[in-house]
Order: structure tokens, then sequence, then C-alpha cells
């Protein structure tokens, strides 16, 4: 039927987010929606990084809320102790990603759900720390953020510029993601994933592969954790606390894990949670872990695969007889190869693979 | 001297209540090969019930009942959604469900709660005997043990001498290779998550009194829990009773000697450390394969 093009990543996800990302303050004029506009951006970059770790290295990581909080916390910190706010905010990536290596060192030496588990930990660590550093992070109070952005001398004080500084930044993620995956490494990530064994025969090191996205990811948390904190202009450690962590990656296995429009489709998602939900917001965890329980059971490969399979049907039946491709297919195509050749030999939720799922 | 055993004896209580929790992950790891998330949230939950009843004039006693069957009941709904529900057998699935069930557990809990802090009196009326060199040794530390203690030996003889507990050693030896002989999968699951579930109740409760409960603490019990599991050894009940008291000895002699603050960094430090230097835990056999 269609040809399984060999490329892993498609820039037509990217291309169609970022266009519409970058035309759309043009339409909307409202402060509030640009900046709820600015939080998917915000969150696209969070879920791309976590995208690395979990979905294609198939590790699942539990502590993406905490790099976003300690990209946040430097961010502000090293501004407000004399550091220039611009290096700061392009310093606070690496601190994150310093952070993810320490932890990745001894834990991802352990397969399977070891990595998850430490990852909590991770989780719940930084929380006490942010609570109880007092004279550093403010404690409970928190920290307002006062200091002002400038990049090439061009101030971003108001909401727009902050917006397309986030945006800019998803976009530049996500281009960066698939080169990565497109790299050498990114390919002997993914064959890690699907066999270990055979990875390793051909001479992959998959531990280091692995700490390498783990870190890459921690980075991704790092620079939308510093983006938030000029977003909100006041971090406190309730916005970092591990139902984030677990906020993202829920919202990230919706939208398909290991998927590279997952990540986008999982932003929107958050969105759409936090935009409509705001009305009765004590009950969010409940409707989105519900949601997530149902995804889980009816389409356990996430929006991003279950619409591809169900494009893949619908062009099958009109498709013509004789089994011409149709030639619009172009951008289906991509994305059907993006999801076959990474959730199909997935460790993720796939029944063909419940034995390398094997934790012993 | 006299504090320093007076907090080896605190450490000694709770130690043994992490033990139980400890035991729960355990169980569940040795029967399902996943690990169950929702382990803390059960604990905090039973804590919360336990407290409430009481506070409404029920008995200790009945209220604990209650609770525990609350507990048995949480885990096999546990069961019943992350592995009936989602009919998937693999490991990372059901452990992935279970975080989704910890994310509903803790929402429920602290919408209902709005974040109070529940509490229990102490099971017994005098607060603490004096030993013979001068440290105070607190009723509900020797409660705290005796439930424990019970609680180990019920269960080790549950696996060991009863029909269904060898059936469960058989079924986390080789599943299929026991379902062959009749032991269902299905029931091995129900029955080691209704045990974790039974065993956080209890642990719940009885860390209630001392610690005060509250549905924020979930997540950091569950993080303890299973660093006491993982430094005795991950598929070792033993090992996990041995990770608790460890846990809870050297958390009680840091606290008291360095900092209360870092109670969970502490139990990170550990759990790292562990896996650094011997992942399969002190006295658990080689489950944990280096990549």
């Amino acid at each position: 039927m269609f040809k399984v093009s060999p490329r892993v990543t498609s820039l037509g996800p990217t291309l169609a987010a970022s266009a519409v990302l970058l035309l759309l303050p043009a339409v909307i004029h409202d402060t509030f929606e640009i900046q709820v506009l600015t939080e998917i951006s915000i969150s696209l970059l969070a879920l791309t990084g976590l995208n690395l770790i979990s979905g294609y290295a198939g590790e699942l990581s539990l502590a993406q809320g905490s790099f976003y909080g300690i990209g946040a916390y430097f961010a502000t910190i090293a501004a407000t102790r004399g550091m220039s706010p611009t290096l700061a905010f392009l310093l606070a990536p690496v601190a994150a990603a310093v952070v993810a290596f320490v932890v990745a060192i001894p834990s991802l030496r352990l397969r399977g759900l070891y990595f998850a588990m430490v990852t909590l930990a991770i989780a719940v660590v930084v929380d006490e720390l942010m609570n109880n550093l007092t004279s550093l992070t403010g404690g409970i109070n928190g920290l307002p953020v006062t200091s002002v952005l400038s990049f090439f001398g061009i101030a971003i004080g108001s909401a727009l510029s902050l917006y397309y500084l986030a945006v800019i930044l998803a976009i530049v993620g996500l281009f960066v993601a698939h080169l990565f995956l497109r790299s050498r490494m990114g390919w002997g990530l993914r064959a890690a994933k699907s066999s270990e064994p055979a990875a390793a025969t051909l001479g992959i090191n998959i531990f280091r592969l692995r700490v390498i996205a783990f870190t890459l990811s921690g980075a991704y948390g790092g620079f939308a954790g510093a983006l938030e904190a000029y977003h909100s202009t006041y971090i406190s450690p309730s916005s970092f606390t591990y139902s984030i962590s677990i906020m993202f990656f829920v919202v990230l296995l919706i939208g398909g894990i290991g998927t590279f429009s997952g990540p986008i489709i999982g932003a929107f998602i958050l969105y759409a949670f936090t935009r409509w939900l705001t009305s009765f917001s004590q009950a969010e965890g409940i409707i989105i872990a519900g949601v997530f329980l149902v995804c889980l059971r009816f389409f356990p490969r996430g929006i991003s695969v279950a619409s591809t399979s169900f494009a893949r049907r619908v062009l099958r039946r009109f498709s013509s007889p004789d089994g011409a491709t149709p030639s619009n297919a172009g951008v289906i195509e991509d994305d059907l190869s993006a999801g076959q050749l990474i959730v199909g030999d997935a460790a993720f939720a796939t029944e063909e693979t419940a034995t390398s799922g094997e934790l012993r | 001297m006299k504090v320093f055993v007076q907090y080896v004896i605190s450490g000694i209580g709770t130690g043994a209540i992490y033990a139980l929790i400890a035991m729960g992950f355990s169980i569940v790891y040795k029967g399902t090969k996943s690990i169950n998330f929702a382990q803390g949230e059960y604990v905090a939950v039973s804590g919360i019930l336990a407290s409430e009843f009481v506070a409404h004039g029920l008995a200790l006693w009945l209220a604990a009942i209650i609770v525990i069957i609350i507990g048995v009941g949480m885990g096999l709904l546990t069961e019943l959604i992350a592995i009936r529900f989602l009919r998937r057998p693999d490991p990372l699935t059901i452990t992935i469900g279970t975080v989704g069930i910890s994310l509903v557990v803790d929402s429920t809990m602290i919408y209902l709660t709005k974040g109070s802090t529940y509490s229990l009196p102490y099971f017994s009326k005098s607060l603490a005997v004096q030993l013979p060199g001068g440290a105070y040794l607190s009723t509900q530390t020797i409660w705290n043990v005796g439930i424990a203690l019970v609680a180990m030996v019920v269960v080790g003889w549950f696996y060991r001498s009863t029909r269904r507990g060898t059936a469960l050693r058989a079924a986390s030896d080789d599943a299929t290779m026991a379902s062959s002989f009749g032991v269902s999968k299905g029931s091995a699951t129900m029955w080691v998550f209704g045990l974790g579930g039974g065993l956080a109740a209890i642990a719940g409760i009885a860390i209630t009194p001392v610690t005060l409960m509250a549905s924020t603490q979930a997540t950091q019990i569950s993080v303890i829990g299973f660093a006491a599991a993982m430094l005795g050894g991950l598929n070792s009940l033993s090992g996990a009773v041995l990770g608790g008291l460890l846990l809870g000895i050297s958390q009680s002699l840091i606290g008291g000697y360095v900092s209360a603050t870092y109670v969970t960094t502490w139990a990170f430090l550990i759990l790292i450390a562990v896996l650094l230097l011997r992942p399969s835990g002190l006295i658990g056999s080689r489950v944990v394969e280096r990549v």
C-alpha cells in the first residue's frame, strides 16, 4: 500500500505547528489568549524533551517537572544575584542538564522501572529543596521575577515579545530534536529500544546514548522552566511539584509518546485542559487521569498514532482499486512512517513487545 | 549515648512501618514485575480515613478493621484498572497505569481534604516508658514494631506454608508455567495487589499517630517505601524488612544529629548509593541487569 519511508521524523508537523503559532498573533489580539499560547509553547518545549527520554529511549521519566523547576529557579536566582538576566536565562537549561547528567550516571545503568522510581525520587527531592532552602529559593513563598530579558538589544517586556521568544525556542527545540533523532545517536537510541542485545551487538553504547537523551531532556525542561519564570513573573514550589511531572508524562502519552507530533498534540491537550477546566481546577487532576486511563486502554499509542492509522484506513478505502497511491498522500505517509517505525517496535504499550518489557 | 539510643529506638519504630510499605512494593513487584506507584497513596488514604473514623467516634480497632478492608479494596481496584481494564500484561504499562491511578487518588484526596493534616491518638493511654539507661521508649513505637512484626510473620507464613502462598511464589517465578498447573495469572495479580493494599493500610494506621498524615505526603511515602525496598532487594521480602529498618534508623540519626528537614533527600541519596554499589540490594538476588 504505502511505501514506508526510512525517515523517522517528519518536519511536516513541526512546520505546520510553527506556521500556526507564528501567525496566530495576527488574528488574536487578546493578551490573555497570547499568554495561553505562550504556555502551549512552553509545555511543547518541556514535552519535546520528555519525549526524547521517555518516547525514543523508552525510559519512563517522572522528573520533567523538576528540570522545569530547576530552570525556573536558576534563571530567577542567578538574575537577582548579579548575573545578567539574559545570561542566566541561557544558562538555566545548562544547569538542569547538569543535574540530569549527574542523576543519569548511576540510575540509567539499570534497566526498566528502577529508573522511573529514581526520577520520581528526584521530583520529591527537588520539591523538598525548593521548599526548604529558604535563603535561596524563598521557601514556600517563592520568588518574584523582576528582571527583564533582552536579546540583541530587544527587551522582552510585553506579553507578545515573550510569546515570540517562546515560540521561536519551541520551534528551535523541535528542530534540534528532529536533527538529533535523525543522527547516528538517534538511530542508535531507537535501535536499543527495540532490541538491546541487537543494538549492543552493533556496537551501540546504549548507556551513553540514554545518558545523552536524559541530559538533553533535562536541558529542554530547563529552558521551558526559564521561560515559565518570565511568563508567570513569580515562581513558587507549588508550580513545580511532582504532579506537574506526572501531568507532562500523561499528556505526552495521550498525545502519542515516541512520535514526533506527540508533544505537539500533548501541548495542545494541556492547553485544552488548563483553558477549559479552570472553572473546576480542583478536579483537573482527576479528569486528566481519567482521560489518560481511558486513552491507555483504547489508544495505547496515543492520539497521533490512532489518528494516522484512522487516516490510513480512510485513505485505503478511497484510494483507487488498482492500488495506485493517491498523489496527495505525502504528508500522511511521513506521519505514518513516524508512527510505525517508532512506536510499532517500542516497548511502550505494544502487545507484541510484551516480552521485551521483561525487567529481569 | 542516651540520645543515640533514643534516636535508634524511634528509628526502629518508623523503620518497621517503612518495612511494611516496602513489603507492599516487593510483593507487587514479585507478582507482576511492575511497580505500584499508588502504594504511598494507599498509606495516606488509610491514615486519613482512620483519623476521620476515630474523630467520628468509632473505636480504634473497629476503624482499623474497616480501613484495612478499604486498603485491600483499593489494591484490588488498582489491579482491576491497571491490569484488567488496560488488558495489557506488560509490566511497563501496568506501572504507567498505576501512575495514572496515583494521580486520580492524589487529586481526589487534595480535593476532599483541602490539604489539611490529620492525626490519630496513640494506641495506648500512656505515652512512653523509661528504659533502664534513661532513654524513653514511646508506646507507639512498641505498638508499631509489634504490628509490623505480626504482619511480617503472617505474610511470611502465608507465602511459605499456605497453598495460595505457594501458588503465588510459583506464579512469580514463572507465571506461564504456574498457570499450566492451574494457578491463574489473574488470581495471582489480584492477591498481590490486595496484599499490598492491606499492608499499606496497616502502615497508614500505625504511622499516623507518629508523623501525622496529609494528602501531600503520599508521593514522599512512595519514594521512601521504594527506597527501602530497593535497599534490601526488591524481590526479597526479608530484604524489604531489613531495608525499612535501616532506612528508618539512619533517617532518625540524620534527623537527630544533622537536620530533620531533608528526610526524603536522605532516602534518595541512599537509593542512589545502592543503585551504584549494589543494584540487587543488600540481600536480594540479582534481578537488575546492567546494560
